[in-house]
């Protein structure tokens, strides 16, 4: 079975409508950042308190807010949280679980479980964003001396330009929708750095391959066979990944969905990205350094 | 070598059998029932625990707590001469080291020197030369005395955490973790890990023994419901009818040898519970009575009834040591036991009036000569008190007892008037160190806060063991599916090595003790997409060197060459972003790169090893034709 038999896409001149369609996406979600004031940032970052509750029958989100914040909740967010039963309770109230929850029987009586508290200080939010950073921006570096190392400075360049779109697409798009980062967000972004280089590292491989082959084509040409040669691993594989992403963001339980959705996006963008940004980019920066990428 | 087959399969095979062997603990732990648990005891649990994968406490429940020494009160505590000054200084550094996210002693002797503070005026009390820079190292040195203590104070808590195996480690500098599986009374841990250590010196009242053991001896003949449940507990008949190993309590405390002969599991023999159904439980150990661990929690149990504390002579009361120990009896048989002070109610010197606690190898030429120590000094108050009661008690044990744990029972040598006192018996360094670090625990109570908590309901972690299976098992379906369908013949070889690969993992995570935690489960399902990548190369290779009319065992020989080094270099970089992750990442997120790396290290052996070999073992059987891909 196959599903793409010899394929003649050429890539490289799509690059304009993909440069224009990545750069929009880019845009959106910068913008959404920017007036939104930054990416939403959960308490692991930002410290504060979420409690998360079962109740014994679906609640009222209307009704739960106006009576908790007579109990000390103002300003509380009361998000459902993946059935009507369960409720999200995010706050800055700094208390201990207990304190929540005795705040909690207060106002609601004793017609709820406590599922999950977390309360992070706002000194440690504070370290764990440093933190998150520096794993990004440590990653990043690392895969580029490590590309340029395996490959050449124009690969490494292509591929890093691959990640920053990826991590900034699924950025933007998790401001757009409203969506929170945690520190598993951080997780996930480091997974998508991961995957789509992934991609792209076959696909750069076989160009490395190609090249002394063809040695009377022009690198464009070059470019698209190879893009070519592996398309049916990059659909296949993408698929696999996408199947098993999925199926965590449905059945894999609310408290990872986020996550899954993240990987999803990822693993999404990272294949757009590793056919239509990441060799791109490196043909560009190839054909204007002055040495002829032919040694 | 490996262009042998039979060299192939062997490897195969000893992966296989050693990945069997790390998961063996993982299977049966979690297979047992609750009963069976109860019935392995305490030490093979121990073992399969240890063996197996554990839960993170988002799967199971319990709580997570990251504390913090308030280090500006302590630094403003340690101050002999606390000046306004000093109290901006200090709040200066402390805002300056939140905002710079530098460390706070860093800032500290910045402030102080921009300001031009002359700190040993304020730090007269530490051992310094004059300069700014001394004084905040010996106060970084205070810093590490007061984590140290407070880990102490937490670690004796332990079992009253009610928990089976906490986790109480240092975090950095002055932080410390905690993590209690399975707690649900939050506000229960909380406040013993925040309560205020107590530290005290009592009397140990060795006289008193006798007595008290035979009044609660007779109470439990007169009225045996308080031994209901004990006598019920399975305590084996002996085959052979035992002499009387107990003795009377004088004779157990006077006399070094009458540990019992070694039955056959050590237990108590039920006749001379009969007879004696509290004292018979206690035996001579090294340094005083002690109790079998198995034993512990019948003589625990009778202690607490509150009828038989009603028994035990006023102004006394029965008292732990802080920890199990071990020790091997005459007949060279090792038992492990839990020593059991009977002491005064009334504390003579209580941990404020203790100054100054320093391990030290003791000066030469005196008989101390060599070994280590820990001396103290007492405060103004102290030494008086001490001075009396030292000079009352010679020859008798005064008990060094934190939040009711006794650590040591040292005997009183001399009347000491000045406070100056030396106390010896460690056996090295870290008990010297650990006994300081506990005699601290009053000196100077370090200001411990709790800075981040995470508590998950058990509830709510079966459900995320429930949902984060159905996952795995429905990925793992559709990827064995789809690639069957895709590969045919092939697609089947990389199922079987996508199977070997989760095997594999989970071996692995046995065998570095790993935790699996949510994400951990997550990572787990990532690898089963990214696993059969490796596999997806080299069969798409395969499919392309066949298109260029090359021989079946042409094309898989290439295939697998080429993409070897494709696979390398696309994995090398994914295991950076892993490690990066494992490295900078906290908790949850290391569980997740732990899983994510794992598994794509063992898929380069189940996809291009593992797959290869079968390839071979085919096309080297006759030469294959056609290729089911």
């Amino acid at each position: 079975m196959r599903f793409l038999n010899k394929t003649n896409i050429d890539f490289i001149s799509k690059q304009k409508i993909a440069g224009f369609l990545s750069i929009t996406l880019i845009v959106a979600g910068i913008a959404s950042l920017i007036i939104k004031g930054g990416p939403l940032l959960s308490i692991d970052f930002t410290g504060g308190t979420v409690a998360q509750i079962k109740f014994e029958k679906p609640v009222e989100l209307g009704h739960l807010r106006e009576t908790l914040s007579d109990y000390g909740f103002e300003g509380a967010e009361i998000v459902e949280f993946g059935s009507p039963d369960e409720v999200l309770i995010k706050t800055q109230f700094s208390g201990s679980s207990s304190e929540i929850s005795e705040q909690l029987t207060l106002a609601l009586g004793k017609t709820f479980t406590l599922r999950r508290v977390e309360s992070v200080g706002p000194k440690i939010g504070k370290e764990l964003q440093n933190d998150a950073l520096k794993a990004i921006g440590l990653a990043l570096l690392l895969i580029l001396i490590y590309i340029t190392f395996r490959f050449d400075r124009y690969y490494a360049l292509g591929s890093v330009m691959a990640l920053i779109h990826d991590v900034l697409i699924t950025l933007g798009v998790f401001s757009l929708l409203d969506y929170e980062i945690n520190l598993s967000i951080i997780a996930a972004f480091l997974t998508i750095v991961g995957y789509s280089l992934n991609d792209t590292i076959v696909v750069f491989d076989r160009i490395r391959e190609n090249i002394p082959k063809y040695m009377k084509k022009t690198l464009n040409d070059v470019v698209n066979i190879s893009l070519n040669e592996t398309l049916n691993r990059t659909v296949i594989t993408s698929l696999t990944t996408m199947m098993v992403v999925v199926i965590l963001f449905l059945w894999g339980g609310k408290v990872i969905n986020l996550f899954a959705f993240a990987l999803i996006i990822g693993v999404f963008v990272g294949t757009y990205s590793s056919l239509f940004v990441a060799s791109p980019v490196m043909v560009y920066f190839e054909k204007r350094s002055k040495k002829p990428f032919r040694k | 070598m490996f262009k042998d087959i039979r060299y192939r399969w062997a490897l195969i095979a000893v992966v296989l059998i050693a990945s069997s062997y790390l998961i063996w603990p993982t299977y049966k732990l979690y297979s047992l029932s609750e009963a069976e648990k109860s019935e392995l005891g305490v030490i093979v649990m121990k073992e399969l625990r240890d063996g197996a994968i554990n839960l993170g406490l988002d799967l199971q429940g319990g709580m997570y707590v990251l504390l913090e020494t308030d280090i500006p009160t302590l630094v403003e505590k340690i101050a002999n001469k606390k000046t306004e000054e000093l109290r901006d200084a200090i709040q200066e550094a402390d805002q300056r080291s939140i905002n710079n996210q530098t460390d706070f002693f860093e800032e500290f002797l910045t402030v102080a020197n921009n300001r031009e503070l002359r700190l040993f005026r304020n730090y007269n009390n530490l051992a310094t030369t004059r300069d700014n820079e001394s004084v905040v190292q010996e106060l970084k040195i205070q810093r590490d005395n007061a984590i140290a203590s407070a880990l102490e104070i937490i670690r004796n808590r332990i079992d009253e955490f009610g928990v089976s195996e906490p986790t109480i480690q240092k975090y950095g500098a002055n932080r410390i973790i905690v993590e209690l599986a399975g707690v649900q009374d939050s506000d229960r841990a909380r406040n013993l890990i925040q309560r205020t250590a107590s530290l005290e010196f009592t009397l140990v009242l060795n006289e008193q023994w006798e007595q008290t053991l035979n009044k609660i001896d007779t109470y439990l003949l007169s009225d045996s419901s308080v031994l209901n449940i004990d006598l019920d507990s399975p305590i084996e008949k002996e085959e052979l009818a035992e002499p009387d190993t107990s003795g009377s309590a004088e004779d157990i405390f006077m006399e070094e040898n009458i540990l019992s002969e070694p039955t056959f599991d050590m237990s108590t023999p039920a006749e001379i519970l009969k007879e004696k159904p509290f004292s018979g439980y206690l035996r001579a150990v090294p340094r005083g009575v002690g109790v079998l661990a198995k034993e512990y929690h019948i003589v625990k149990e009778i202690l607490e009834n509150s009828e038989v504390r009603r028994k035990i002579p006023r102004g006394g009361k029965f008292l732990w040591s802080n920890k199990f120990e071990t020790a091997q009896d005459e007949m060279g048989n090792f038992i492990e036991f839990r020593q059991l002070y009977f002491v005064s109610s009334d504390p003579e010197i209580s941990g404020g009036m203790i100054r100054e606690p320093q391990a030290k190898l003791g000066t030469a030429g005196t008989d101390v000569s060599g070994q280590w120590v820990v001396n103290l000094s007492m405060s103004p108050e102290g030494t008086k008190r001490w001075s009396r009661f030292t000079g009352a008690n010679i020859n008798r044990q005064v008990a060094i007892v934190l939040d009711d744990k006794v650590f040591m029972a040292p005997v009183i040598r001399d009347k000491i008037p000045s406070g100056q006192t030396q106390v010896t018996g460690f056996a090295d360094v870290n008990e010297a160190k650990d006994m300081a670090n506990v005699l601290r625990a009053g000196e100077l109570p370090a200001p411990v806060e709790i800075i981040e908590e995470r508590t998950v309901g058990p509830s709510l972690g079966s459900d995320s063991i429930k949902s984060g299976g159905k996952a795995m098992f429905f990925g793992l379906i559709a990827v064995m599916i789809f690639m069957i369908i895709y590969y045919k013949g092939a697609g089947l070889l990389a199922t079987l090595a996508l199977m070997l690969n989760l095997i594999m993992v989970m071996a692995v995570l046995a065998g570095i003790g790993a935790t699996l935690t949510l994400p951990g489960i997550a990572g787990l399902i990532l690898t089963i997409g990214m696993a059969v990548d490796a596999n997806v190369i080299i069969f798409e290779r395969i499919r392309e060197e066949l298109d260029l009319g090359k021989t079946v065992r042409a094309a898989i020989d290439s295939g697998y060459e080429r993409a070897f080094i494709t696979i390398l270099d696309a994995n090398v970089t994914t295991l950076i972003a892993a490690f990066v992750l494992a490295w900078v990442g906290s908790g949850p997120i290391q569980g997740f790169a732990i899983t994510l790396s794992t598994g794509i290290i063992c898929s380069m052996f189940t996809a291009i090893f593992v797959t290869r070999t079968v390839f071979m073992f085919f096309s080297d059987r006759k030469p294959l034709k056609s290729l089911s891909i």
